[in-house]
């Protein structure tokens, strides 16, 4: 009858896939995550000793000096139209992208999660109006409700962590919703219940424990299209009001100057894909030796 | 005769098929009126071929399955799916897949000590492990493994490991859902040992659903025969295995014993298995 064959997929097949997940894993998931958290370390350091490092004012103008190239006396990476140093302000810039980035981020990470969880667990009613509601969302124009909002709030950072997090919290309920309605079903869920233990515990120290690695991994390559996404903000102008540096915003300043004096949209360029890159290295490390255990 | 502790009566359940606003579209009658009782320290067999509808009756005596009719009684109270904290204490299951049925990051004492607390069944964390390691004792297994996570057990330790949790709140009824189908022949007779030991040296009822009547005949007293959802014999395993009277029943042994090496297999095994302890 059907005990050898359902012994060969349930036994061998799956001991196998687990041991070979596990094999591939260790190296390249921890130099990738070595890798990236250097890189984010590096920056989150630079941004904190800012002052240190750089004892220039970042809104302090000095139009004489305006535009001088990288290696100046003084002015490593030169200065902008406005004369001041693109090296303190990208040191300052890399403080406010870094903090919104991480806030626009965990937020969103917590309050998806946790409907989604609820929603994928609970099912029937809770489910449909969760799931309608992710629905509008997504088909919600993005930049008509920034600029609702920014309109309401006025621009600053607080106004782009609530921007960011009304509109992203949908794709972490949609990705814990579909997870949770995975495990649910699983044995080990069953045989939770079956324990007598009580829901919040099964959610929270069971199902939520399982499937909490894919959400933070998209988190991190998340923060990747945030930081471009206020970047972008920068860009257009809705984003981090004026003088405060931002990388965006510098490169939307270096705008008339791109054939002239490239150094302008450079470096705050590199610093946006350095961070992107160093975030996606994480993510990547993160979801490799997560799924290895 | 003694008051059975477990009394399914005409219990129906019903799924929808598929989606669909239409009212009676597509149901699947996985149960279609089954009535049986367990009595106290019987092993109860419920056999028959998948989709007969033996795990659905098995996951509505432990909660997992609301009825869409019917009655179960326990120990003389009413069982519904929002049971009560006792209730659902006191009928455990184990589970058919050893390899989904732990959780995968939870190490096995953590696990353990989970339940023993949730129950309050230990005071301090001290007695919840030594309960925990006494629970390793009991299904042989090393006490190593309280700190190991599942993936570094075979299946058959598994099993093993999941009969310790359905054991850690001293249940009285023992659903065992298909518990030695996934495992090795060589390792499923071991484990039906450890259960039948179990079942004795803590005085526990049974409800042993399984397709495999082999097995059935060395572990259980009675059993009925479930076919469609609907139970087609019940009686003693001599009587129902021995002199079948439902066509069905027939059927279901002339295919155990199309595959020699099996039965063979077991029979053999027999005489040891009584040897060893």
């Amino acid at each position: 009858m059907s005990i050898s064959s359902s012994l060969s997929r349930t036994g061998v097949a799956a001991w196998y896939e687990r041991r070979s997940r596990r094999r591939r894993s260790s190296r390249g998931a921890d130099a990738s995550l070595a890798i990236g958290v250097a890189i984010i370390g590096i920056m989150m350091l630079a941004a904190l000793l800012a002052g240190v490092l750089s004892p220039a004012d970042p809104i302090r103008q000095d139009i004489p000096n305006a535009l001088a190239p990288p290696g100046t006396d003084g002015h490593p990476l030169g200065t902008d139209a406005l004369g001041r140093d693109v090296l303190t302000r990208m040191l300052y810039a890399a403080r406010t992208d870094l903090f919104v980035a991480v806030g626009a981020v965990l937020l969103p990470l917590a309050i998806g999660v946790a409907v989604g969880t609820i929603a994928g667990y609970r099912g029937g009613i809770v489910d449909r109006v969760v799931t309608g509601v992710v629905n509008v969302v997504f088909a919600f124009p993005v930049m008509v409700l920034l600029i609702a909002l920014v309109f309401i709030l006025g621009p600053g950072i607080p106004t782009i962590i609530v921007a960011v997090t009304l509109v992203s919290w949908v794709s972490y309920a949609r990705l814990a919703r579909d997870l949770v309605r995975r495990e649910r079903s699983m044995d080990y869920v069953l045989a939770a219940k079956v324990s007598g233990l009580p829901t919040r515990r099964i959610l929270g120290r069971h199902i939520l424990r399982n499937i909490i690695a894919q959400p933070v991994t998209f988190a991190m390559s998340d923060a990747v299209a945030i930081i471009l996404f206020i970047t972008a903000l920068g860009f257009l102008g809705l984003g981090v009001p004026p003088p405060a540096p931002d990388w965006g915003t510098m490169i939307a300043d270096a705008q008339p100057y791109f054939t002239t004096h490239w150094w302008l949209a450079v470096f705050p360029g590199l610093a946006i894909c350095a961070a992107g890159l160093g975030l996606s290295l994480i993510a990547d490390g993160l979801s490799q030796k997560w799924n290895a255990q | 005769m003694t008051e059975p502790l477990l009394d399914v009566r005409d219990l129906v359940v019903t799924f929808a098929s598929g989606r669909g606003w239409g009212g009676d579209r597509g149901r699947i009658h996985a149960v279609r009126g089954v009535d049986f009782s367990v009595r106290p320290g019987e092993a109860f067999a419920l056999v028959g071929e998948s989709g007969s509808g033996k795990s659905t009756t098995a996951k509505c005596v432990v909660g997992l399955q609301k009825p869409t009719r019917g009655s179960i009684t326990f120990a003389g109270a009413p069982l519904d799916p929002a049971r009560d904290h006792g209730q659902r204490r006191a009928i455990q299951m184990i589970f058919q897949d050893p390899y989904s049925s732990l959780n995968p990051r939870m190490t096995i004492g953590a696990a353990l000590i989970e339940i023993l607390r949730v129950h309050r069944l230990a005071a301090g964390r001290e007695a919840a492990e030594r309960r925990a390691a006494e629970l390793l004792d009991l299904v042989g297994m090393p006490r190593s493994a309280l700190d190991q996570r599942p993936r570094a057990f075979s299946g058959g330790q598994r099993q093993r490991l999941g009969i310790a949790r359905a054991l850690a709140v001293e249940p009285s009824l023992l659903v065992a859902d298909e518990p030695v189908s996934a495992l090795d022949v060589s390792i499923q007779a071991s484990v039906l040992l450890l259960l039948k030991q179990l079942q004795r040296e803590l005085g526990l009822t049974m409800l042993f659903i399984s397709h495999d009547l082999a097995v059935v005949r060395q572990l259980c007293d009675r059993v009925a025969v479930m076919a469609d959802g609907l139970i087609v014999e019940e009686g003693t395993v001599g009587q129902v295995l021995t002199e079948p009277s439902a066509d069905f029943t027939r059927t279901l042994l002339a295919a155990a014993t199309d595959l020699p090496p099996l039965d063979l297999d077991l029979e053999h095994r027999q005489p040891k298995q009584r040897s060893t302890p």
